[in-house]
């Protein structure tokens, strides 16, 4: 009886994109955004439908869910244009630039290219190359002469996509959060009997510093300042 | 070229020249204690059209009432109309005139026809009391107390002793007479400086009774807005009034000579009032709404537009209205909302003022043309504008409901509204928003690489083939440089495959040829000679050189199984049974040399 009743659920219940896509043509927001926010729960790691549940976030108000889905999307695929304009658009609705001032749009853009996680497979892609093309023009000498140069590439490619991995791991501030409620209160300590020592607009972008219990101090990146918010207040990316 | 009209009907080029102006009075016949009203109407193609200029009307004060504008925007085409309002008081009895009344524009001078006013005396019973319409009634408060015994002096004062910048202050002054003049007494407004003032009119009259002795007593008003904050000082008024010289007397005495005697020649006596001093509060800064510009009073906002529907490229005219009780003049224009998806014009103002009942008031008109860029359901608004309330001591924000329009696609072959009308056409934004949605992809790039990271130990592997492929040269790399000890390594080796092909094969003697290579092989590998011609003789030599603490019973086997395969290799077919057996015993002897040999 409960597997009937779960089969019926799972034909009533319209998870699909196109249904999806019909509620958000519709302007039913809120619907849209449930529906996207199921297609997401199963497969956690599309960007793309993260992007989807950004706009129906976006479209139905919500900018602080918005931006942490569309952050999470670019995470995992930085260089797709309807992402980063999108994440562009709403963090610029919340007084926030996608690209830092003073650095130059276009050495932004190649810096962040690639996600972290496609950095670390091209990085090991790179290496099993450099040690398999290595250790053969090692052992074959007659080979030498044609495997060497590849393998010296990919030794060189190993080294960069390592050392680009590096980097944008300890460039990236993390664990970050976004401030998902409308004029949040940045407290000098973890509780409401410390002073309100700054308001945050929804859909700033925050590093989370630490945790004591109900309360996360976070750092805001642009301002440079931090303080204390309750844990319902930012939601974590 | 609909969307071109209002660009091109805004072009000052084409701001015709036709202006208009006209005088209208309510009355051409005024008794001297009475006022008439004065509208100066002006025409013209444009929102600001100049003030006009008032001649010299020595037979007259004149005072502001205030001023009406009308404006339209057709198709983009201006065109206003502008009534100014002024009460003139008569000074003398007889013949007026006023005007030519002037206005410069474009370089050109229009100019109303004058009119004629006859000032007459007033009818006989008529009490000049309480006049002042449309102004608040004289009130029939305490009069001031003047010095004992004077005839005539001069009052005024505010309505207030404190006020906010820019917030209304209402200025009195009052001349009191108990004599007959010999004319109308002339005013000379105070300094007001740190004031913006605007008149009151009309002037009012009416009697009073201080301190037993009737006056009568000449008001005039003016509304003052302290432009700065801080003390803000009202200079003295002045009033030149004609009158008979030596008024010590009491006029009103009994005794007809003593009278007689005072009317001696005219003098003119010049009266002025007290200074008086204002303290103009600043405007809290606590609670100051974004977007205010200052305004101070009463206020309520109004917007619409001149229609619901338009297509692509047609003009819709929004008309924004602020309407209440405060400094008009100065008023801002209120906040606009974002109107990226138009083509905006500039905005055109107007004003309304009304004096009534001592209150500046009235409303400012904003007119603005908007040109929809693109089609779709549109919404302006909700507008909004901020104020401060002297009343509460609080700011406050009026806004306006949003509007919404209906912009239909433009015509076919019309011209779209956000090109330009020459030279390249390139993409105009029209509004800002976010992308649509994109369809889940199954297969990417990105994907496939967050795979290749995430496999964890495998990575290991890589590093493990290259450590074989390097074991592996270094063995060969060592090989390569000691021959001899790599062929005494692999010599047993060696030595026992052959050892195991000789037990399976089935012919005797090529298996004990298997046997003897092997021996021979291994004995030569050890002992780094050749395999060829390797006697017992030689072998056991070579071995006692190597070796000498080799047992004698490990020679004695060596020999014995020498021979042993000897005899199988030229004896007839013997059966597996006696191969097996060797096989055995040389590799027990291979292991006896192994150990030897490695001592």
């Amino acid at each position: 009886m409960s597997v009937l009743l779960g089969l019926f659920l799972a034909l009533a219940w319209p998870s699909s994109f196109g249904e999806a896509q019909k509620r958000y043509d519709s302007g039913d927001y809120r619907a849209a955004a449930g529906l996207f926010q199921d297609l997401v729960a199963k497969n956690p790691s599309d960007p793309i439908l993260r992007y989807n549940l950004g706009n129906a976030h976006f479209k139905s108000g919500a900018l602080g869910p918005a931006i942490a889905s569309y952050q999470r999307a670019f995470d995992r695929l930085p260089r797709d244009p309807d992402i980063r304009h999108n994440l562009e658009f709403a963090l610029n609705k919340a007084g926030e630039q996608l690209v830092p001032s003073g650095i130059p749009p276009i050495l932004f853009r190649l810096f962040w290219w690639f996600s972290k996680r496609e950095l670390a497979g091209l990085h090991w892609i790179a290496a099993w190359l450099a040690l398999l093309l290595g250790g053969l023009s090692l052992y074959r000498r007659d080979l030498r002469p044609r495997l060497g140069r590849p393998a010296a590439a990919c030794l060189a490619f190993w080294a960069i996509f390592g050392l680009w991995w590096l980097a944008r791991r300890n460039l990236d501030p993390r664990p970050m959060g976004v401030i998902v409620r409308p004029t949040a209160e940045l407290r000098s300590g973890p509780g409401e009997r410390f002073s309100v020592s700054f308001t945050a607009p929804e859909g700033r972008r925050a590093q989370i510093l630490s945790q004591e219990g109900d309360w996360l101090e976070i750092g805001l990146i642009q301002e440079g300042v931090k303080g204390w918010i309750a844990a319902s207040s930012i939601e974590p990316i | 070229m609909n969307a071109l009209l209002p660009t091109l009907l805004w072009l000052p080029a084409l701001a015709s020249a036709q202006l208009h102006i006209r005088a209208d009075v309510d009355k051409t016949e005024v008794a001297v204690n009475d006022q008439l009203v004065l509208e100066v109407t002006v025409n013209g193609p444009e929102a600001n059209l100049p003030e006009p200029r008032m001649p010299n009307l020595p037979n007259f004060s004149v005072y502001s009432s205030g001023r009406n504008q009308s404006l339209s925007i057709v198709n983009g085409k201006v065109s206003s109309s502008i009534v100014h309002t002024y009460v003139l008081a008569p000074r003398f009895v007889g013949q007026g005139s006023i005007g030519p009344i002037e206005v410069q524009y474009q370089g050109k001078t229009f100019r109303t026809e004058p009119i004629q006013i006859q000032v007459v005396r007033p009818a006989a019973g008529s009490s000049p009391s309480a006049q002042g319409q449309p102004g608040r009634p004289s009130r029939p408060r305490a009069a001031p107390e003047p010095d004992s015994g004077r005839e005539l002096f001069v009052t005024a004062e505010l309505d207030k002793k404190r006020a906010f910048v820019n917030e209304q202050v209402t200025l009195s002054v009052r001349f009191y007479t108990s004599v007959n003049l010999l004319g109308n007494p002339q005013y000379v407004a105070p300094s007001l400086s740190g004031f913006i003032a605007e008149d009151l009119p009309p002037e009012r009259h009416g009697n009073v009774m201080i301190r037993g002795r009737m006056y009568y007593f000449s008001e005039i008003k003016t509304a003052l807005f302290p432009a700065q904050s801080g003390p803000l000082r009202v200079g003295a008024a002045l009033v030149r009034a004609p009158v008979q010289g030596d008024l010590a007397v009491d006029p009103f005495a009994a005794d007809f000579f003593e009278r007689f005697l005072s009317m001696s020649a005219p003098k003119t006596a010049e009266l002025t009032s007290e200074p008086i001093v204002l303290n103009a509060e600043p405007l809290p800064e606590q609670g100051k709404p974004p977007g205010f510009s200052g305004a101070v009073g009463l206020f309520l906002i109004a917007a619409a537009t001149d229609r619901q529907r338009a297509k692509a490229g047609e003009a819709v005219n929004l008309t924004v209205t602020l309407q209440g009780t405060g400094n008009l003049k100065a008023l801002g224009e209120p906040v606009m909302p974002d109107l990226s998806s138009f083509r905006v014009f500039d905005t055109v103002s107007s004003l309304n003022l009304d004096k009534k009942q001592d209150l500046v008031k009235g409303s400012k008109v904003f007119k603005t043309v908007l040109v929809a860029k693109a089609s779709g359901d549109i919404s302006i608004g909700p507008i909004s504008f901020s104020y401060f309330d002297p009343q509460s001591r609080s700011y406050k924000t009026v806004q306006t409901d949003a509007i919404r329009l209906k912009i239909d696609p433009a015509p076919e072959g019309s011209q779209p509204a956000a090109m330009e009308s020459s030279g390249p056409r390139g993409l105009t934004a029209v509004s800002r928003d976010i992308r649509y949605l994109k369809a889940p992809r199954s297969r990417s790039l990105g994907r496939w690489l967050e795979h290749v990271a995430n496999a964890g130990p495998i990575h290991s592997l890589p590093f493990a083939i290259f450590a074989g492929f390097l074991c592996a040269f270094q063995i060969r790399a060592r090989r390569q440089a000691d021959p001899a000890a790599a062929r005494a390594a692999a010599a047993v080796g060696l030595a026992s495959r052959r050892i195991s092909e000789a037990v399976k094969e089935g012919d005797s003697r090529r298996s004990a040829a298997l046997m003897s290579a092997a021996l021979t092989g291994y004995l030569a590998d050890k002992l780094n000679c050749s395999a060829s011609g390797l006697t017992f003789r030689r072998a056991q030599e070579l071995l006692r050189q190597r070796s000498s603490r080799a047992p004698q019973s490990l020679m004695e086997d060596l020999r014995r199984l020498w021979e042993q395969i000897d005899r199988l290799s030229f004896a007839p077919q013997t059966d597996g049974e006696d191969q097996a057996g060797l096989a055995s015993a040389l590799g027990a002897l291979l292991k006896d040399l192994e150990k030897e040999l490695k001592r």
